[in-house]
C-alpha cells in the first residue's frame, strides 16, 4: 500500500517535472523578434515561420515520448478547428525524432495542422528549449509576445483568451 | 512445487538476504541534523553512496543496491529530502549544507574503499558542493539526467551553479537519450569541465529520465530498470 502511494506520488512528480521550471501559466514577454524556423514539414515541404506574416502564431516544441505533449495535443486540434477561417495558425515542432516515429504516433492522434521535423535540435537550441512541451505565441507583427512550459488546455480559458486578443490587435 | 509456493518462497528469500545485507545506520551532521541510511553490506572494495532525487526513492533503486551488495559492491543509499523532512521539489535538495554531505563523503572515504557517488537530477547539486570542499577525496561520480541550472528561461537562456573546483573529480553524465534536457547536455559537461572535473558523457538511447520508476515505463524502460545494478556496475568502472 506504502508502496503503491510512493509509486502515484513519483508519477505525479514526474508528470510535473517533464514540464519544469515553468509552473503552469503563460509567461508574458517584451516583444521580441522570433529566432529562425524554417524546417522540413513532415509533408515534405520546408515552412518558414516568415510564411505566415501578419497571423497570429502557435508554436508548440514536442516529442512523441513526453506525455503531457501528447495530452494536450487534441486541444490544439479543436482550437485549430475553432479559429477556422481566421488569421491563426499552428505549427508544431517535433524535436529530435525521426520521421517514422513522428507518423506512427499520428496514426492514435488526428491532427491536420503542420508538424515540422527538427531531428538535430538546431531550431530547439536557437528558441532555447528547456522543457517539452514549451510554446510560443508569436503576433501579427511577427514579434514573440508569450511562452508557456508545459502542457495547456488550447482550446478554452487563458490560452484562447490571450489568442484572441492577439487576433484583435492590428 | 506449485507457483504460489516457489513465489513465497521467492519473497522469504528476499527478505532474508535484505535483512542479512541491509542495515540502517544514522549519522549526526555537522547542521544538528541526524539522519539515517540504509548500508547494504560487500565483502569488496568498492563503495557507492547513492543519494536519491528530489523524488525520493523508488522500489527499482533499492532492489538494484541489494543486488550490487551481492555482487560485492557496497552501497550506503540516501534519500536526502525525506530523511530531512524536506518538500519533494529540485530547490530543496540546493539547501543542503556543504559540511554535511562532507561528513557523508569524510565517513565513506575513511573506510579506504574505492568510492563512486551516484546522484541523479538535482541531487547533483549537494553532491557537487560537498566534493568542491573536499579536494583530498578522490571519487567517481555517476550523474544521472543532472540539473545543476541556476535560471532556466526559454527564449532566453540558462545559467549553472557554480561549485567551485573539482579537480578530483571524475565525472560521468548519464543522458537519457529522450529528454528535453538532451540537446543541452553537452553545455553541461562543458560547465562541469570548467570547474576541473575530469568529465565524460554517456548517452543512454531509448530512455528517458528516471526510467526506473516511471508509471508508463515502456517495456524496454521496464527492462533497463531492472537491469540498473548490472548498468551501475559498468558505470562504476566506466566501460560501455
Amino acid at each position: 500500500m506504502t508502496m503503491r502511494l510512493h509509486t502515484l506520488i513519483f508519477s505525479v512528480l514526474f508528470l510535473m517535472t517533464t514540464q519544469s521550471f515553468a509552473a503552469g501559466g503563460f509567461r508574458q514577454l517584451d516583444p521580441v523578434a522570433p529566432p529562425d524556423l524554417a524546417l522540413k514539414a513532415l509533408t515534405g515541404e520546408i515552412r518558414n515561420l516568415n510564411d505566415y506574416k501578419g497571423k497570429v502564431i502557435l508554436v508548440n516544441f514536442w516529442a512523441t515520448w513526453c506525455p503531457p505533449c501528447r495530452r494536450e495535443m487534441p486541444s490544439m486540434q479543436r482550437l485549430k478547428e475553432k479559429m477556422s477561417g481566421r488569421s491563426f495558425v499552428i505549427l508544431g515542432v517535433d524535436s529530435a525524432e525521426q520521421r517514422e516515429e513522428v507518423e506512427e504516433f499520428l496514426k492514435l492522434v488526428k491532427i491536420d495542422f503542420p508538424i515540422l521535423l527538427d531531428p538535430d535540435t538546431a531550431a530547439t537550441r536557437r528558441w532555447k528549449v528547456f522543457a517539452l512541451p514549451t510554446s510560443f505565441l508569436v503576433d501579427r507583427k511577427g514579434k514573440v509576445r508569450y511562452s508557456i512550459s508545459g502542457p495547456t488546455e488550447w482550446d478554452e480559458g487563458e490560452a484562447v483568451q490571450i489568442i484572441e486578443s492577439l487576433l484583435q490587435e492590428k | 512445487m506449485n507457483r504460489l509456493a516457489r513465489i513465497t518462497n521467492s519473497l522469504l528469500l528476499l527478505v532474508f538476504s535484505s535483512a542479512l545485507l541491509a542495515e540502517e545506520v544514522e549519522v549526526s551532521l555537522p547542521s544538528g541534523n541526524v539522519i539515517a541510511y540504509t548500508r547494504y553490506t560487500a565483502a569488496g572494495n568498492d563503495l557507492l553512496l547513492w543519494f536519491a532525487s528530489e523524488r525520493g526513492l523508488g522500489k527499482a533503486e533499492s532492489r538494484a543496491a541489494l543486488e550490487l551488495s551481492e555482487r560485492g559492491v557496497e552501497v550506503w543509499l540516501f534519500d536526502l529530502a525525506s530523511a530531512l523532512f524536506l518538500p519533494q521539489t529540485p530547490s530543496s535538495l540546493d539547501g543542503i549544507q556543504a559540511s554535511d554531505m562532507q561528513r557523508l563523503l569524510e565517513r565513506a572515504s575513511a573506510t579506504g574503499a574505492r568510492l563512486c557517488v551516484y546522484a541523479p537530477s538535482r541531487a547533483a547539486v549537494p553532491v557537487l558542493r560537498g566534493l568542491a570542499g573536499r579536494p583530498d577525496i578522490n571519487a567517481r561520480v555517476l550523474l544521472m539526467h543532472p540539473n545543476f541550472y541556476s535560471r532556466v528561461d526559454a527564449l532566453d537562456g540558462a545559467d549553472y551553479l557554480s561549485f567551485g573546483s573539482l579537480k578530483s573529480v571524475d565525472v560521468l553524465v548519464l543522458q537519457p537519450r529522450r529528454s528535453a534536457a538532451t540537446p543541452w547536455v553537452e553545455n553541461q559537461v562543458e560547465a562541469l569541465r570548467k570547474t576541473g572535473a575530469n568529465t565524460a558523457l554517456k548517452m543512454l538511447e531509448r530512455l528517458r529520465e528516471g526510467f526506473w520508476v516511471r508509471e508508463d515505463a515502456t517495456d524496454y524502460e521496464i527492462n533497463e530498470g531492472r537491469n540498473l545494478a548490472e548498468h551501475m556496475l559498468n558505470w562504476m568502472k566506466g566501460t560501455p
